[in-house]
Parts: C-alpha cells; structure tokens; sequence
C-alpha cells in the first residue's frame, strides 16, 4: 500500500513553519538542522505555488496553485490571482483595473468576489492559499501543521496584518508572528553570514515595493527605518511590455479593451515570460497567438514605464536611508527580494546609489520565506539560536482625528514595537456619557489625506459636568504591528467599554462567523476526502480480485466465484455513496469473501517462485510455514485490512 | 510585592530573583527605572541604546512565545514599556522634558498660549521670520535655501540645549527648582524649532519623493 503512516504523538509539537503569502507566488519553508529551507508545494515539485484560487462554478470548491492558474483564462471571473492587492481594503479604495477584473457583491464595506457562485472575501480567498500550502507541506512532512510566521509587505497597514492574520486562523493555523517581509528577508542573510553592520533590504515584488533599513548587532536585527508602496511592483512592468510589442505591431495605440479583451491575463502572461527571460538574455519574445514579438533588454529598459518604477523605488530608498540618518556608504550590504529584483537595470541602479553590488547568494524569491522559518523556529524554541532577536518598527505613523479634521500623531513612524501612546480626553458637554474617537494611520496633516484605521464608540462615561471626566485612552501596537485600544476614566477608575468599527477589515464577529462555518466546512472537506481515498482503494481491490479471478480460475472453488463477484458488483455499487463507511464496509466484505482464494493463489505463488530452489533455504527450524512465505502472507494480511494508512 | 509565581520576594528588576519568572511591569516604575539607569539628564545616547538591546533580549514577547498566557502578557507590557522609555530618553530635549514633566512642569501638554507666555517677544518675532522664509523657499521649490535655514535653526537648537544642559546640572546639584522654570522656557523655544525641522524634513521627503 502506498502511503506513509500518520502517526499522531500529542506530545510532539508540530513543525513550526514560515510562509510567504505573496502576490504572484507563495512558499512555505522550515528549518531542519539550523538551516532553512523551503518545501515542494508545486505540482511539478517546486518550491514557488501561483498564489491563485480558482473556485468551480459548479460546486463552489476551490482549487490552488497551479491548477488554478491553468483555469485562470477560460474562467476569469472565478479564478482570483493576486489576491493581496485586495487585502485590508474597502470596496470603495479598489481601483478600476482591479474592480473590473472581478464581479463583487454590492453590499458591505469589505469587497465579496462573485466566484464558484458565491460570495468570498479577501480573508477567505487568502485563507485558501494558506490551506493549499499546509496541505502540500503537510504531505511532504507527514506530519499535521499548526504553527507559522506569516510575512507582510512592510508597509502593510494595520487593516491589512489584521486581514493576513485572521487569513491565517481560517486555514486553521496559530499565527505565531506576523513579520515584515523585508525583516525576515535580512533575517535568513544575518544568520547566514554572521555579519555585524547595516542592511538596507529592496523588496521589489509583483504588487509591492519595500525598503527597509536595519542594523545587525550581535545577533539584534534593529530595524531602523522602513518606508514602501503597496501599489507598485512587477505587474506594472509586465504592461509596459506588452502594450510596448503591441503598439509597435499594430503600428497605433493599444486600446485595451477592444484589442485585448479577454486575452489580457493571458497575453500579460506572456509578457511576464519574457520579462522574467530578458533578465539573463539580451533578446525575447512576446508570444501573441501564432506570433512572436520581438522585444530587447534594452527597449524594456527604455520603456518610461520602467523608468519611472525604477526611479520610484530609489526615491523611496532615499527617503528611508534620510529616516535612517544614514548615507549611502555607511549600507555594509543590499539584501534583493523579489523577482523583479533580477532585472538588470534594477540592481544597476542600485548599485549606483549604494556604491556597491547587492548580494545575490540566496534566491530573491525564497529568501523571504526562509527568513520566516527561521522566525517560526525562534519562536517555537526549537533551535539553539536565542542570541538571534528581531526589533521590528511600525511603518507608518499612527495619529488621532482632531478638531477641524486635522490629525494628531500619537505613535511616530518608526518606533519599535510594541509600543504605546495614552491619550487623555475630557467631556465638553454636561453629562456626555459616550465619545466618538477616530484613528488613522499616515504622515499626512490632514485625516482624508491618511489612511482611515478605526472608529471607536467611547461608552460608559460617567455622568459629570462638561470637562470633568477625564478618559485615559491607551494606543497599544502588539508585536504583529496590530492595534489594540483601552480605556479608562481616571476620576472614577471605571474601565471605558470600546466598540471597534474597522474602517476596512473585518470586524472579530464577521471573523468568528467565518471560522464557525470553516470549522463546518472542514468536517465536510475530511468526511469527503475519506470517502475519496475509500473509493481509490476501493478500485485497486476490485481490480486484484478480478485479476485474481482471470488468472487462476483453476484454485476457485464451487460457488465462490459467484459469491466474490456479487461482493465486488456491492462494492461498486456502494461507492457511488458519499459515505466513507458504507463504501468501506462493502470493501471489507470483499476481503473477507475472497480472502481464503486469495490465499490459495498466493500459495500457488510462492510455490512457482520457490521450484527449484532449495527448500531448506526458505523452511524454518520446525516451522510449519516457510519465511519467506510468512512475510508475505503478513504484509498481505496488513493490506487487506487496509485503514490505518492515509495518504 | 510577592511574586505571582513562587510567592517570594521578587527583588528587584523584572525577574523574580528566587524562580526566575517575569514579574509585572511595577505601576510606579517612570522611563528611567524601566530601562534601570539613574534618574539623571545625564545619559548617554549611545548607553541608552545598548541597555534598549540588552533589555529586548531578555524581555522580548519573542522570547516568551512558549511561555504561559501571564508572562507572556508581562514580556508584552515590559517590552512596551521599555520601547516607551527609549523613546522618551534618547533624545536629549525629550529626556529634558521628561524630567521636567516629573516635576510638575508638563512642556508637551502646554497650550500655544501657555508656552509662548515662557518665550519673549523678540523670540516670537524671530520665529515669524523663519516660518515666513521657508514658506518662501517652499513656493520656490528652493531646496538650498530650505537647507540653510536649517542648518542655522540647527545651530541655535543646539545653542538653547546647552542652555537646557546647563540648568539641570544646577538643579541636580542644588534641587533648586527655580532653574527648572529656564529649563522649561529653553524647551519650549527647542519645541518650536523642532516643529520648523519637521516642516523642513517634510518639504525634503516630499521633494525625494
């Protein structure tokens, strides 16, 4: 039987992993003696899973990975890629690229893909992601996951760790940390290098650019400071080129909709190759139905498009390093993340402004993942390697809503975390009894310009004249770079009650609602993938038992043939059933009908096997059976009964 | 104080001294005792730092992952509490006002009127001035210029916290809390230059980006 045994031990805590859950792809690695590494979750045996979910239109279920991506052009709209440009965000922030790629339920704040006739949210769709790679890691391993460090753009608000981690629960695992992607990256390079000094780390992936600046010493990884876009990434470069080969084809300006219509996804691929090709050669092509379109390194890297992502992203790292306080050649090292980050003029440009070549020795797309392993093995207190610490800092300032709409910073950018600001407000009416308290994040004077983060109802004021109450509100920032808020009236010391409404996320009830029917949901996914593995195994005894019946007729006896096919006709029967157990307990009356033919055939066997051997070679001292037969007569004795294995 | 583990005297610092569990952040415990230094303006930046490194790695919610719900929650609030203390000490004109701030003369909580009631007039006026020069170098997108009014704003920070220096050198040698009243004056003019820097700094990050 094939197959590995689960052998659960209670006692044994699970491997503790890191995942990257990215734009384009995600990974998912662990450590294994001090090194980390990432595991196959692909289907060809790589370590890089399209981070696309495909739901059926027929049966709402999902579908990942690759098999995914392959579905991705005949059902668009059930097909979600990219997913992370959707987290954390409202309805009403999308874009228009990104609203018209999908159909969305009108209603609720937080965006619903129509796909697999139904409605998901980001989370859940995120959540999926999650499943797939627990469950390829899972086989891999053999053993149950429980426990990661899930990484985030640096730049990710506090909506959007908040939407990664609840993601997380929903797949079922304990989100040990939610780290910076950057700060994992230079994590998986510190350890390896046992380097003292400052790193500045260039994250450049499909949807998002990071920089961040760090100090490393002795094995205290300090970020300084972190500055960043989420809307900026590989996917823009990939446009360029196609619209680039397109226009010149066509000899006139690409309209997109008319031109491209349901193509685009597919033709973008296309333009993605031969981006990803023209990093290691001068010349590629741009496969457009039965057509090849040229297009050089050198016109991609004229395209002003590029230009202007390239001259973003440095300006962004100029603007961190001035955070910092630090010059350019005081960087002892540039960490590349991402796989935009193989494209020539990108490490050309940094290397102008750095004064020297980044390092390239661990691969730009694992090296995020590997840094969250060693992250998760910290955390789980498996290695040996408690000198190793991580001093992380929110990446944007957190402020509160004023008078006149104007913000007041609380917690500056950059701060490590976790960290505070307590806040005192006071009544300005006689007898108010409750507050409203609005908390955005960005660096911007006014509130529109910034990010909406929260609404809090302050509730359960005491009743005094205007001015007299004083509420004590506390901004905490956890160590996931998650806001918590308290409040306490200082005159009566009466704890304030607090209704949190995210701006954007989903609030803990909707979160429990969606764990509570994961939870169902999960029973109904084990109960049909035993009743799928009872029907393979089902198929492989009934083809055994017919080859049985085709080549040794002569061992049957009177009437067993007939008994051994009406067992196999209510086995097949049985498994059209959705119910493991009926399909398993047909199978067992199949092994037990054709159990003793089954026997005799093995004999007959071993018997032919054995002729002309010694057979003393094979007879025991006194025994009745030989060894050799013994063995096998077990092993087929262990098949027949068949459960305790899974795949 | 007992610890909450072995019900012995914790001692001093985080740890209880006979089993070796976190104890809770003590609630009168100020910026200084957290990060266990002496209460003194005197400090050095880069000490400061080295303690902040020193501290994280026995206190840090990282270290006490495995650890039960109660220390894992005492790691969280030590951990915050200490980033806190970093955060309101490193900085010399923080540090100031800090100290300041403990002596009953909260600099940061003052309204506009309060504060300017310390500055004299001609400081007023001389502040005008600097606004109203960046403003222009601002409209002109003259970024030399922005970076010149700067440097000279930067001089004179540096001459009032000399100033800030020298009065809580007296008031700790003599706990004359008269001098602490200059001080505060001295901060406040640090708080209105500090405010120009971070419009310059705005105006920079705004022309790199």
């Amino acid at each position: 039987m094939s197959g590995l045994l689960q052998i659960a031990d209670p006692l044994k805590k699970s491997t503790p992993v890191g995942i990257d859950l990215g734009t384009t792809n995600s990974l998912i690695a662990r450590v294994v003696d001090g090194k980390p590494q990432c595991m196959p979750v692909d289907d060809d045996g790589g370590v890089l899973m399209p981070s696309v979910v495909h739901f059926d239109p027929q049966t709402g279920l999902p579908t990942v990975g690759r098999e995914a991506k392959r579905l991705a052009t005949r059902l668009p709209k059930d097909t979600i890629v990219s997913v992370k440009r959707f987290m954390g965000r409202s309805l009403a922030e999308l874009d228009a690229r990104a609203r018209e790629a999908y159909d969305f339920a009108e209603d609720g704040a937080v965006p619903r893909f129509l796909a697999g006739g139904k409605a998901v949210t980001p989370v859940e769709v995120s959540a999926e992601l999650l499943k797939g790679l627990r469950r390829r890691a899972e086989g891999f391993l053999a053993e149950k996951l429980s426990a990661a460090v899930i990484t985030v753009p640096a730049y990710f608000d506090d909506a959007q760790r908040q939407a990664t981690k609840d993601a997380g629960r929903l797949a079922g695992l304990e989100v040990l940390r939610i780290i910076n992607e950057p700060t994992a990256a230079a994590l998986a390079y510190g350890l390896d290098k046992k380097v003292n000094g400052h790193f500045a780390v260039f994250d450049l992936g499909g949807g998002t650019f990071d920089v961040s600046i760090l100090s490393l010493d002795e094995g205290v990884f300090q970020v300084m400071a972190t500055k960043g876009d989420t809307a900026l990434g590989g996917d823009d470069f990939d446009r360029a080129i196609l619209r680039f080969v397109l226009e010149r084809k066509l000899g006139r300006e690409l309209d997109p909709a008319g031109d491209l219509g349901d193509r685009l996804r597919d033709l973008l691929y296309a333009a993605r190759a031969a981006k990803e090709a023209l990093s290691t050669v001068e010349r590629a092509e741009v496969a457009v139905g039965e057509e090849h379109l040229p297009i050089t390194r050198e016109e991609l890297e004229s395209l002003p498009e590029v230009k202007a992502l390239v001259d973003r992203t440095l300006r962004i790292a100029r603007a961190a390093m001035r955070d910092a306080k630090l010059e350019p050649e005081e960087i002892d090292g540039i960490v590349l993340v991402g796989g935009m980050t193989r494209v020539p003029v990108v490490r050309r440009e940094l290397e102008r402004y750095f004064g020297r070549p980044p390092l390239a020795d661990i691969d730009p797309d694992q090296v995020v993942a590997l840094g969250a392993a060693v992250q998760a093995d910290l955390l789980a207190g498996a290695g040996p390697r408690d000198d190793v610490l991580l001093l992380d800092v929110n990446p944007l300032s957190l402020g509160l809503e004023t008078m006149g709409g104007v913000v007041e910073k609380l917690i500056p950018r950059n701060s490590t975390i976790p960290t505070s600001a307590a806040q005192i407000f006071t009544t300005f009416k006689d007898a108010q009894t409750g507050m409203d308290i609005h908390v955005v994040q960005g660096e911007r004077e006014l509130v529109e310009d910034n990010r909406s983060l929260a609404r809090f109802r302050l509730s359960g004021i005491p009743a005094l004249a205007a001015g007299l109450a004083r509420i004590q509100v506390t901004f905490a920032i956890d160590a996931d770079g998650i806001l918590n808020v308290s409040a306490k009236e200082l005159s009566t010391g009466v704890e304030q009650s607090i209704t949190v409404k995210p701006s954007h996320g989903l609030s803990d009830e909707e979160v429990e609602q969606m764990l509570m029917e994961a939870i169902d949901h999960a029973e109904d996914d084990v109960t049909r993938r035993l009743a799928r593995d009872a029907r393979v195994e089902s198929e492989r005894i009934i083809h055994e038992a017919g080859k049985r019946l085709d080549d040794h007729d002569f061992l049957l006896e009177a009437g067993e043939r007939e008994r051994i096919e009406k067992a196999m006709e209510a086995l097949r029967e049985a498994m059209g059933s959705e119910d493991f157990r009926v399909i398993l307990g047909k199978k067992d009356e199949l092994v037990a009908t054709s159990n003793k033919f089954a026997e005799r055939v093995m004999n007959y066997e071993i018997e032919q096997a054995v002729k002309g051997r010694a057979a003393d070679e094979l007879v025991q001292d006194g025994g009745k059976e030989s060894a050799g037969l013994k063995h096998l007569r077990e092993q087929e004795e262990k098949e027949a009964a068949g459960t305790p294995a899974a795949k | 104080m007992s610890c909450w583990n072995c019900q012995a005297d914790p001692g001093p610092g985080p740890f209880c001294q006979k089993c070796n569990t976190l104890q809770p952040v003590p609630p009168k415990a100020d910026a200084f005792a957290v990060l266990g230094l002496p209460k003194t303006f005197f400090l050095d930046r880069k000490a400061i730092g080295e303690r902040h490194k020193e501290l994280s790695r026995k206190l840090h919610p990282d270290r006490f992952a495995q650890k039960d719900p109660k220390e894992r929650r005492f790691s969280l609030e030590w951990t915050t509490a200490l980033n806190d203390a970093v955060k309101a000490l490193k900085d010399p004109a923080s540090r100031a006002a800090y100290l300041l701030k403990e002596q009953g003369l909260d600099v940061a909580k003052e309204s506009g009127d309060e504060a300017m009631g310390r500055l004299p007039t001609e400081f007023l006026e001389l502040v005008l001035d600097d606004r109203e020069a960046l403003a222009e170098a601002k409209a002109a997108k003259d970024l030399e210029r922005v970076r010149a009014l700067s440097k000279d704003v930067k001089a004179r920070s540096g001459h009032e916290l000399a100033e800030v220096e020298a009065a809580l050198a007296l008031w700790e040698k003599t706990g004359d809390k008269v001098v602490l009243e200059k001080a505060a004056a001295s901060l406040a003019v640090l708080k209105y230059y500090a405010r120009f820097q971070e419009e310059v700094e705005a105006i920079e990050q705004q022309a790199l980006e």
